[in-house]
């Protein structure tokens, strides 16, 4: 009987710990997966904002959307190889670091590390796919450690201010408090009048923002010298087609691939009703054109 | 006696007691009735008690998908489902205890562990082929009556050999309390308490990955990849059953069975 508690409980450590590769860093460890078997190429995956970990999960939603790990799967089942790993807000790297002072660069040097990883691991090439906030994060990091691609889903083409003012000015007042920070930050004054548990206005939060809206990803994209590729979806209601536009425009030259029917989170949808769901229903696959997509870039970079 | 005639005896009993049949009926009665119900009773009844409610309002309160059936009929099978298959087998240790007949195969040089493993072969074979068998047809019938809008069978296989693993593990209970308790009703709702007391326990702490319940919560999910709390609790689950099953022919092994 102790026997087989005792397989129980190892058991249950080694599912728990099975695949997973750890990237030391000075301040805490990553903690990463690969799928598939090429040892030549790697598409390295970096996650959007908030604490989305290695598999497309936000532990701010119940439920699961399975985005990132659906990618990795069906990707590996064509034949290329994927690097995820748990951002330092996410996941199982959470734990390991001290997240009370966050800065935008962090995640850049994060992914960078990540980079440097995949290349003492024997890695080729190394392709970035960025999704969301990881799309700046990712162009960042290629900007520093040079890579052979870089793939962009659903990234943004504006300051992170702007974004927030479009997003909030259909829902606030011109003269509210909360568009008024967001021109304050502008200024780059903090507004500390918002209480520390504010959503989105904490002071802690505005300085995040402060370190974030340095970084206009219409002009990062133009310091990358390597084959590009914009993907975007139509039903996405984070991230909009005028997004697409604006990094297109920065670089008449790269490959841009507006995809119908596909939402943030790569499932395809149909209505706004089933977009809300795909955020935290993993019974939803992917958007059937992105890989296909996806999988013909990589191929022009073998 | 070995282990095969054991076996042997086992499916005739439940072949005699009509156990194998009310556990197919009963689990499908639930994939055929649940799609019926939400298309076409819920809808007429909701109709009749709120006469002035538009069929949108109505089809919202309803589910409206084959994926939304699918989980509807899953939840029921452990909410309802549960019961039906504790009380049915809730006899074969008590009820043989109780009426002397566990004294049998004793006498004819049978070994407690293989009367316990017959057991769990024999009714954890026909529990997974009927919840998965139950779980394909409710798959077909909600797909004809709605659309067939979940991407493949698997996983839905998965509910269902999922779903199979936890009743082994009701099983496995039904087996340990039986031989203590020897009263079938009391051993039933015993089972009951502890399957249904786990769950909410698990999902209170959230510990439903190391608990069997994590096998429904997963199984309902209907997910493109399964996580790896799956595996956790597939661990823990067959541990669960193999200990239960240990306790059980210890307690046999130093229980005098002739006594009433």
């Amino acid at each position: 009987m102790l026997c087989v508690i005792i397989i129980s409980v190892v058991g249950c450590i080694i599912v728990g710990n099975i695949g997973y590769h750890d990237i030391q860093l000075d301040d805490g460890t990553l903690y990463g997966k690969f799928k598939g078997n090429d040892k030549d190429l790697v598409l390295l995956i970096v996650a959007g904002s908030g604490p989305t970990d290695m598999n497309g999960n936000s532990s701010l939603t119940q439920g699961r959307n399975d985005s990132f790990i659906q990618l990795a799967k069906d990707l590996s089942h064509r034949g290329i190889t994927t690097f995820r790993y748990d951002k330092r807000t996410a996941g199982r790297s959470v734990d390991t670091f001290d997240n009370k002072d966050m800065d935008f660069d962090y995640f850049i040097d994060d992914c960078r590390d990540a980079i440097k990883y995949l290349k003492e691991q024997g890695y080729k090439k190394i392709v970035i796919i960025g999704h969301s906030q990881g799309s700046l994060v990712g162009m960042m990091a290629a900007i520093q450690e040079p890579v052979d691609g870089f793939i962009s889903v659903a990234g943004s083409g504006f300051t992170i201010d702007t974004i927030l003012e479009n997003q909030l000015l259909p829902h606030y007042d011109e003269k509210s408090k909360e568009i008024k920070a967001i021109h304050s930050l502008r200024e780059g004054t903090i507004d500390t009048s918002f209480d520390e548990d504010h959503a989105l206005f904490s002071v802690t939060n505005q300085e995040f923002l402060l370190t974030w809206m340095k970084y206009n990803p219409a002009e990062e994209i133009k310091k990358l010298n390597i084959p590009i590729l914009l993907i975007q979806g139509d039903m996405d209601t984070q991230v909009n087609v005028d997004d697409l536009k604006s990094l297109k425009a920065a670089n008449s030259q790269d490959e841009s691939i507006l995809i119908k029917g596909m939402n943030h989170v790569l499932k395809k949808v149909s209505s706004e009703e089933e977009n809300v769901v795909t955020y935290t229903d993993p019974s939803y696959q992917l958007h059937s054109e992105l890989v296909p997509t996806i999988v013909k870039f990589i191929n022009t970079l073998k | 006696m070995n282990i095969k005639g054991i076996i042997k005896k086992e499916i005739l009993e439940g072949i005699r007691n009509y156990r194998f049949l009310i556990i197919f009926g009963g689990l499908l009665f639930f994939a055929i009735l649940d799609p019926i119900m939400n298309k076409i009773v819920m809808p007429q009844l909701l109709k009749s008690q709120f006469p002035n409610m538009t069929l949108e309002a109505i089809n919202d309160m309803l589910a409206s998908n084959q994926i939304s059936v699918i989980r509807g009929y899953l939840e029921d099978i452990f909410e309802i489902g549960t019961i039906i298959i504790t009380f049915t087998l809730s006899g074969i240790v008590a009820q043989e205890i109780s009426e002397k007949t566990l004294i049998l195969p004793i006498t004819t040089g049978k070994r407690y562990g293989h009367l316990i493993i017959g057991k769990v072969l024999v009714y954890g074979s026909i529990l997974i082929f009927a919840t998965t068998t139950s779980a394909i047809v409710n798959y077909i019938y909600s797909g004809v009556l709605y659309d067939f809008e979940l991407f493949s069978l698997v996983p839905l296989l998965r509910a269902g050999l999922l779903q199979g693993l936890y009743m082994i593990f009701v099983l496995s209970i039904i087996i340990l309390i039986g031989s203590f308790v020897r009263k079938t009703i009391s051993t039933g709702l015993l089972t009951l308490i502890i399957a249904y007391g786990t769950t909410f326990l698990g999902s209170l702490f959230e510990i439903n990955n190391y608990l069997p319940a994590g096998l429904l919560s997963e199984g309902k999910l209907l997910a493109v990849i399964p996580s790896l709390g799956m595996f956790k609790s597939i661990l823990c689950t067959i541990s669960i059953i193999i200990i239960s099953m240990i306790v059980a022919v210890i307690r046999l092994s130093n229980m005098e069975l002739t006594r009433g």
